[in-house]
């Protein structure tokens, strides 16, 4: 069966699908997107529920291999570290993060001029600054402006509270006469939009029942409705379909709620579908013209997987921090030792986060993405008792240098409940990154101590948290060589002209910030250069 | 096993695991809702199906009368059979822990609000203007500290 054509079909209703959504609106073309998920309905918010924590573990996990919801595709990450995690439905991963908002800084776009590492972007900070800043708008963040750590701009709201756990990091980080500032939160510090402001609940991973935190779910999605765009849910797409004669898209096949096979013809089709989900459906379209995955010439496609590997250091302290009041991830964030530094045994940076803790049942699982419960009997009592009520921590967030060998593949047996080969996960920490995080675990404990805590607990070993694959980037990254790259400087694929990827794949390193801000304001600006160019899009 | 001899022996484990005591007065997880919840949850388990009836098997088969042991002792029971039983163990730990914390009695012993945080969530004032400023002169006074490109 096919459908009426459009002029715009987007693949995916996450964070990127629903900016690019947006800045086309105004072109007043026919606009649709298949999200394989579907709404999340209010009276659905686990923090709305007596056994909410539970949820974390089973239907609400970020974990597709543990949630098994019918919308999900399993991921084999058997041949990796750290297993990607997201949520596959309207708002798609923004339904379960933290809404933690750094940008981006200057350098990061340009690490082989400075730094002799990776490749350049084909964008720099300064052309994606408009974009920054109209997200921000767009979105509610919250901020605090002034911060000596990135060109001047201001959030649109005040910050949240930082809370006592960030007053006493703050004092420490003083002490030691290193950055910090308030973080830049997806999170509304007043009622904005209908949207009301963030309660402190901190249940950020669950969906936030309030609507404060920034999910497009909230932000976009509801504008987009409003104005006719069409959310097709229950759409899992299977392939692009490319016309072997002209190389250009023709539209996809995808699978309603009932697994029936469709067919959806389109002018211009967009793929939103994350790190993992975007090179897994390039990868499953093949055809004579490209037997090795649609807009695949490069042989890029599914490589140069990043993520942002983290470990944590704890820091218990005399009073108690009440870590489990306020946002989850967001209270400071420190750059101290973001740039290169010439006498590290490492280049590039990481970020110091200050995550606030979780509830009691989380931290004695081993905390949040981490399946490694602390110990039973006397120690557990021990440890309840008085460590978990005086903690605060520090999360090292650390850049992650592309690498081809790190990758997403299809996997040869494993499949989703309509038959799609599902993706392979190859990934191993390189050198680099295990040199930084054994750098930042340092001073994360010089910090906590600075900063009042009397003792310092942190693992002292290589291994990265398991579920720590929250931002998934590189996988078709941008760049000016057809042959070191998937998509051009504006998104469009080198290979096929009227095909655009938005997402998080298309960068081309990985900073050592979460990503969303820039997947965001990246897709606005290639909304824009699409209307720029419309004359000639397809040239 | 019986059904109540199952039962009546997981509390006694489950005592164990979490002891009760400290300056809070936490109770212990030997409490019988919160053995029905390992019990329900060990059915559905993600980890290992049937851990908790294996390890259970396990003790009485070592140990026929660890209910009646002292606490030490049963502790003793308890490393042995982890060491022999490691993965059940973990998932009857992890199933022990979920149960527990959930309870709504529970959490705000720890400071934690008893029921769902949402609508309510919590109070967390906002840092003054005065405060903010005091707090981030020092980095302000540092100036640009991000790489000029
Ligand atoms: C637990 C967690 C915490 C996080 N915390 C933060 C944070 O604090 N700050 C931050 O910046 N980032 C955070 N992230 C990452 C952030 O959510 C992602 O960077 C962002 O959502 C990626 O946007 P996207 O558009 O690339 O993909 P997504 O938002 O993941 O959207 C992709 C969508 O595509 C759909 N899709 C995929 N394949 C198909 C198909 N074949 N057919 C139809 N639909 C398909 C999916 O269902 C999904 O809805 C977090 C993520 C998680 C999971
Ligand atoms: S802490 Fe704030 S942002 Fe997070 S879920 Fe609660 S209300 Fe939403």
């Amino acid at each position: 069966m096919t459908n009426h054509p459009v002029d715009v079909l987007i693949i995916g209703a996450g964070a990127s699908g629903a900016a690019i959504a947006w800045s086309l609106l105004e072109t007043r073309m026919r606009i649709l997107c298949l999200e394989q998920g579907d709404h999340l309905q209010d009276k659905d918010f686990p923090s709305r529920r007596e056994d909410y924590e539970l949820a974390r573990y089973g239907a609400f996990s970020c974990d597709p291999n543990v949630r098994k919801l019918k919308q999900d595709y399993p991921i084999n990450s058997q041949d990796s570290c750290i297993t990607p995690v997201n949520w596959n439905g309207v708002g798609g991963s923004t339904i379960n993060f933290l809404g933690h908002w750094p940008r981006m800084k200057p350098s990061d776009f340009r690490t082989r001029t400075l730094d002799g590492v990776a490749e350049d972007w084909p964008v720099d900070y300064a052309t994606l600054e408009p974009f920054y800043n109209l997200n921000d708008e767009n979105t509610g963040v919250s901020g605090l402006s002034g911060n000596p750590g990135y060109p001047d701009y201001s959030p649109p709201l005040p910050p949240i509270p930082i809370g006592h756990l960030g007053q006493t990091l703050a004092r420490g980080f003083n002490k030691l006469g290193w950055h910090w500032w308030p973080s830049d939160v997806a999170i509304l510090s007043k009622d904005r939009d209908g949207r009301q402001k963030c309660v402190n609940a901190g249940t950020c991973d669950l969906g936030c029942a309030a609507g404060a935190k920034g999910g497009t779910n909230f932000t976009y999605w509801p504008i987009l409705e409003n104005a006719g765009v069409e959310l097709r849910t229950n759409s899992r797409v299977r392939e692009i379909v490319v016309d072997q004669e002209t190389g250009f898209a023709t539209g996809v096949l995808y699978h309603d709620a009932d697994g029936k096979l469709l067919e959806q013809k389109a002018e211009l089709v967009v793929v939103a579908c994350n790190g993992v989900g975007t090179p897994r459906l390039l990868l499953n379209s093949k055809s004579k013209l490209f037997p090795e995955g649609v807009a695949n010439r490069s042989g890029l496609v599914g490589k140069n997987l990043m993520f942002h590997p983290l470990t944590g250091v704890a820091g218990v302290f005399d009073e108690p921090m009440r870590g489990h009041e306020g946002p989850m991830a967001c209270s400071i964030l420190s750059q101290e030792f973001y740039e290169t530094d010439p006498s590290r045994d490492f280049v590039r940076g990481y970020g110091l986060h200050s995550g606030r803790s979780t509830t009691p049942m989380t931290f004695a699982l081993g905390g949040y993405g981490i399946d490694n419960p602390i110990p039973w009997g006397a120690k557990h009592r021990e440890i309840m008792d008085n460590v978990y009520p005086y903690m605060a921590g520090l999360t090292v967030v650390s850049e992650d240098l592309p690498e081809e060998t790190n990758c997403v593949s299809l996997d040869p047996d494993l499949t989703d409940s309509d038959g799609i080969p599902a993706p392979k996960i190859t990934y191993r920490l390189g050198d680099n990154t295990r040199k930084m995080l054994r750098h930042g675990e340092a001073k994360a404990g010089e910090l906590l101590l600075a900063a009042g805590a009397k003792q310092v607990l942190s693992k002292g070993d290589d291994s990265v948290w398991w579920r720590a694959g929250w931002h998934q980037m590189g996988t078709c990254r941008m760049g000016d060589d057809p042959n070191r790259s998937v998509v051009n400087a504006w998104g469009r694929c080198h290979d096929v002209k009227n095909l655009f990827i938005v997402d998080g794949s298309i960068f081309v390193t990985a900073g050592a910030v979460n990503p969303t801000s820039t997947i965001q304001a990246l897709a606005l600006y290639i909304g824009d250069r699409i209307k720029t160019n419309i004359a000639t899009l397809f040239d | 096993m019986s059904t109540s001899e199952t039962q009546a022996l997981l509390l006694k484990v489950l005592e164990e695991i979490i002891p009760a005591g400290g300056a809070r007065r936490m109770p212990s997880a030997g409490m019988k809702a919160v053995a029905d919840g390992v019990l329900t949850a060990t059915a559905y388990s993600n980890g290992s199906p049937g851990a908790v009836t294996r390890l259970l098997e396990a003790i009485s088969m070592k140990s026929p009368d660890f209910p009646i042991l002292s606490p030490d002792a049963r502790v003793d029971v308890l490393k042995v059979i982890e060491a022999d039983h490691p993965a059940d163990f973990t998932e009857l730990v992890r199933l022990t822990y979920t149960a527990y914390y959930s309870r709504p009695e529970i959490r705000p012993l720890l400071g934690v609000a008893a029921h769902p945080v949402h609508p309510d969530g919590y109070l967390v004032e906002p840092e003054s203007d005065a405060l903010m400023d005091e707090l981030t002169r020092p980095v302000r006074a540092r100036g640009t500290a991000y790489r000029q490109v």
